[in-house]
């Protein structure tokens, strides 16, 4: 059916269905942004509901919304710089949880623009300030931290900032 | 994996991961796989990356996977460190080297940066060229130098070292006053912004022969720095968004000034006639409207795709409505003669009709309320 010549523009959709169970309808030129979703077309199972049992409703949402912007070929590239830039002001969680979708389902750009967004957020950053914003907890001893901050003193010299912006 | 960070307390909220705007007590980040955060992390400054070892232990060699560097210099006592780390990348055959200073720092450059030869992509700030090097980069692709001053022998060193070079990109450059490309590598060449140290309106030239080149930018401030005789039969791209600073500043009257620019306009255009997409920006723009207001034949274009860059001109605006009104700041008083005699100009008629009679879509964008009163 995909062998259809291209002056025939029938749309094809498929469903994707997140782990929450909620389904989505979508347009297979959209859908296959993702690698893994078009690997799947491609290997012929699409006829029926293609399950994401690794991303939740919220975050296939934000995915979706990402690839129509980004597929459109009615929006320009003013349009989608505005549309990157308020996508990356997504809370760090939901930021975190769409990363790790585009990794799974293999979207290379919006990879990229979450891993440059948390990227930002580390960015001229105290490792305490960095350990704040991301809830890590310190597992070494005031000891071990100090070993190793004297074998690469010059990463923690400079202004660093401790906010938490 | 990371374990989970117990701090959650008394709240006994679970599926934290999909509440927005919750406050998140889970350590998500370490959890991503190692590939993610190495990504991450590879987008830092080197010094943040490092400094990631002391996170967590989850963190402790993440850092050791990064395939990048970014050195930032916080503190420029520590400028010396420069040439080790260039050294260092050199001989791990670095492909993608960008150095920004915002001083002259050549000397810090290693010498064996000169031999590189897998190098692909260029890119130096204020690098001052020096004649006794022998530079060698057989497998550079794009070349990008900012703040360049280079003579007319420095480019034809620089270029005969780069055999497999497709785009050359030159920001602020000053010097030299001929450019000629010989190698049918070179696909594309950006010239954006002359380097003006003397002030003093004399004009300068330059010769640009590329008979392989498809793709030329010419953008930014030129002052009185002039691009002349372009041989470039095989463009299929055009981009000129430049402006030449009026000499008026200078002299008196502009108008031998002007008739430089038109012929120089005349000549852009005739030689670009073949481009199939051409981006014009308001300062040719202009230019053009003052030839065709002289009833000179303009060149016919045959370009495909053709831009025109004119928010960005109150001339342009005046032009269309207020005749001579919005005029009076302007260094160029010159083109106000033209409209005292109440030339009435629809502007979009203008261009689609008279200024490039085959073009079907006329698009102006921001162009202001005033274009639609029109």
């Amino acid at each position: 059916m995909a062998e259809a010549s291209s002056s025939i523009t029938e749309k094809f959709f498929l469903t994707l269905k997140s782990s929450d169970g909620d389904e989505f309808v979508l347009e297979e030129s959209i859908a296959i942004q993702s690698i893994t979703i078009k690997n799947m077309v491609e290997d012929g199972c699409s006829s029926s509901v293609i399950p994401l049992s690794k991303v939740d409703t919220e975050t296939l949402i934000k995915v979706i919304e990402y690839m129509k912007m980004h597929s459109s070929t009615s929006s320009n590239e003013e349009e989608i710089e505005n549309f990157d830039k308020k996508f990356v002001s997504n809370s760090i969680n939901t930021i975190l949880n769409i990363l790790e979708a585009a990794n799974f389902l293999d979207i290379n750009n919006l990879l990229e623009l979450c891993a440059e967004a948390v990227a930002n957020r580390i960015k001229n950053k105290t490792p305490e300030a960095v350990r704040k914003i991301f809830n890590i907890t310190s597992d070494f001893t005031p000891e071990e931290e100090a070993e190793i901050r004297n074998e690469t003193p010059w990463a923690f010299e400079g202004n660093l900032d401790h906010s938490l912006d | 994996m990371a374990s989970r960070n117990k701090k959650n307390g008394d709240s006994s909220i679970s599926n934290l991961g999909s509440k927005n705007g919750v406050e998140e007590t889970l350590d998500h980040i370490s959890q991503l796989p190692d590939a993610i955060l190495v990504q991450i992390l590879s987008r830092l400054p080197t010094e943040d990356a490092v400094a990631s070892c002391v996170l967590s232990k989850r963190w402790r060699y993440l850092w050791t996977s990064i395939y990048n560097f970014l050195f930032v210099a916080r503190n420029y006592k520590k400028a010396e460190n420069f040439s080790q780390w260039l050294s260092f990348a050199v001989e791990r055959k670095v492909e993608n080297l960008v150095f920004y200073s915002p001083v002259d720092l050549t000397s810090v450059l290693p010498l064996s940066i000169y031999s590189s030869s897998s190098l692909i992509a260029l890119e130096l700030t204020r690098w001052v060229f020096d004649k006794r090097w022998v530079i060698v980069w057989n497998s550079l692709k794009s070349l990008n130098l900012h703040l360049i001053g280079l003579d007319d022998d420095n480019i034809v060193n620089l270029l005969s070292g780069c055999p497999a070079l497709e785009t050359l990109e030159l920001r602020l450059f000053r010097g030299f006053h001929r450019l000629e490309i010989t190698s049918s590598n070179l696909k594309k060449l950006i010239l954006a912004g002359y380097l003006n140290l003397r002030d003093d309106g004399i004009m300068e030239s330059l010769e640009i022969i590329a008979p392989h080149l498809q793709h030329l930018e010419i953008s930014g401030d030129l002052g009185h720095f002039m691009c002349r005789r372009v041989n470039v039969s095989s463009l299929v791209t055009a981009s000129l968004t430049f402006e030449i600073t009026c000499i008026a500043m200078f002299e008196d009257t502009c108008g031998d000034y002007h008739q430089v620019s038109r012929n120089l306009v005349m000549d852009y255009l005739e030689k670009l006639s073949h481009v199939t997409q051409l981006r014009i920006g308001s300062w040719l723009a202009e230019v053009v409207f003052m030839l065709q207001l002289d009833g000179l034949p303009l060149p016919e274009l045959r370009c495909k795709c053709l831009t025109l860059e004119m928010n960005v001109s109150p001339l342009l605006e005046t032009l269309n409505i207020h005749l001579g009104v919005e005029l009076i700041n302007y260094h160029c008083g010159f083109e106000l003669s033209y409209f005292d005699k109440g030339v009435n100009i629809n502007l979009q008629n203008w261009i689609s009709n008279i200024v490039f009679p085959s073009l079907k879509n006329v698009k102006i964008v921001g162009c202001g309320e005033e274009c639609s009163n029109n």
